[in-house]
């Protein structure tokens, strides 16, 4: 074996642990955000084995993702991010309500999704570490018209990792609720508010039903 | 021939401007202007412009209307050129010059879209976003009658992508093709803009908030939304308010 000339054998241990080093950051994804994508692609995974399930009628499937949902979302975290001051300002009471009534209406609003499903392929393009231990994973839904970019804010609970807010499109889920409930209870207070999520829900499974 | 649709809109505009129409709350200086054009709006959808939709809907199936869609955002190209070109993302402007040769040939004049097995990604940049990534603030949301959420950067950047439209270049009907594209594409929305309407607890600020949130993100630009370490844009959102 021919010996590199002295300069160049002294520059090659550096080079050498430089190389190993960047190989070893750039595979390193952090421990949380493994965990965080693992729940996301596990739950793609619950919800594509569910809707391809030919032995369930559309509203079983819609039954078993609903429940699915429940568990996988934190939706009394969900509920006090929309609400953010005002959330101080409620009697127990007002808060329990809003997060009955707010967490029936997403359920409501999702089950009708359901009913566009036309077998879309869901990937996961990427994470970001955020603060407070909280993960984004971005996923990607490839549609006939051109894709939907849709981002999973996650936070590790106690009981594990649960989706706080999802980003469609660049547009929060949280940040445009908050913007609604926040110019109803401004003009109207947040019993209105309650009630209008209530009405909303009346009108929306009759109108399901109806169909 | 020119469309005139946009100077009125921009002549609106400075109406508003004119009338002081700076009333509102802080997020939406100009809602006295705002709200009774979005009831318009919202008029005009349900009497004239959804039952046409739908009569297309009912004449056509649904592989058509993707293809048409496909065919007018191809002969957009050139907006999507100049944008990434104004950004210096010269990348892009290939990626984009790419997918309309083989598109435009291959794709049958754009009706489908092979460029995208041939690796040539899509990108949705506009002349709003490139006067966006320039530093030009958006400006208070406005309501443009018939044409809907805006505000006055991308109001602007709409007429420089009407101007760069080829179908003012060639002898087309402008009105005709452009009627075509607006009633094909509220019928492939149909689904997502009756689900809004049921499920939004105030749809104005349903709109307005979603508008706003949607062509903040255009700006940022989702492909780098992985890379910007901690740089989301919503982290005041996930706060409790205990904790400030």
């Amino acid at each position: 074996m021919r010996r590199l000339p002295p300069p160049l054998a002294a520059l090659a241990l550096p080079i050498a642990v430089l190389i190993v080093v960047e190989a070893v950051a750039e595979s390193s994804v952090d421990p949380a955000e493994a965990e965080a994508r693992h729940f996301v692609q596990q739950t793609i995974d619950d919800v594509m084995e569910i809707l391809h399930d030919s032995t369930l009628a559309l509203e079983q499937k819609k039954n078993r993702v609903e429940k699915l949902a429940y568990d996988r979302f934190e939706f009394q975290l969900i509920s006090r991010f929309v609400l953010a001051r005002n959330w101080n300002a409620m009697t127990e009471q007002q808060r329990s309500d809003f997060v009955d009534a707010f967490k029936k209406h997403l359920s409501v609003t999702y089950r009708d999704a359901l009913d566009s499903f036309r077998d879309e392929k869901i990937t996961i393009e990427a994470s970001r570490l955020e603060p407070r231990g909280d993960v984004t994973v971005m996923t990607r839904v490839h549609q006939n018209s051109g894709d939907t970019q849709v981002d999973y804010r996650l936070r590790k609970t106690p009981e594990g990792w649960r989706g706080i807010d999802i980003i469609i499109e660049g547009v929060s889920l949280v940040q445009n609720f908050r913007s609604q409930a926040q110019e109803i209870i401004g003009a109207e207070g947040a019993d209105a508010l309650i009630q209008k999520l209530r009405n909303k829900q009346i009108d929306l499974e009759t109108g399901t039903r109806k169909s | 021939m020119t469309c005139r649709l946009p100077r009125i809109a921009i002549l609106l505009v400075w109406v508003c401007f004119a009338a002081g129409c700076a009333s509102g709350p802080p997020d939406d200086p100009w809602q006295g202007f705002n709200k009774p054009v979005f009831r318009f709006n919202e008029g005009a959808d349900r009497y004239v412009l959804r039952p046409v939709a739908m009569g297309w809907q009912f004449v056509t199936f649904e592989g058509l209307r993707h293809a048409v869609q496909r065919f007018f955002f191809n002969a957009s190209f050139p907006s999507r050129f100049v944008s990434s070109l104004g950004q210096g993302q010269a990348g892009k402007a290939a990626d984009e010059t790419g997918r309309f040769i083989v598109n435009t040939t291959v794709g049958l004049a754009g009706f489908f879209d092979p460029a995208t097995h041939f690796g040539f990604p899509r990108h949705d940049e506009d002349i709003g976003q490139m006067f966006g990534r320039w530093g030009i603030p958006p400006g208070p949301f406005v309501m443009l009658p018939l044409l809907g959420p805006a505000n006055p950067r991308d109001t602007v950047g709409m007429i420089g992508d009407l101007a760069l439209s080829p179908f003012l270049w060639i002898p087309a009907p402008v009105y005709g093709t452009g009627l075509v594209n607006v009633v094909n594409s509220r019928a492939l929305s149909d689904e997502e803009i009756q689900n809004a309407r049921r499920t939004a607890l105030d749809f104005y600020v349903f709109v307005r908030d979603a508008y706003t949130q949607n062509r903040e993100a255009a700006v940022r630009n989702q492909e780098q939304r992985s890379r910007a370490k901690g740089g989301s844009p919503f982290d005041d959102l996930y706060y409790l308010p205990e904790e400030e």
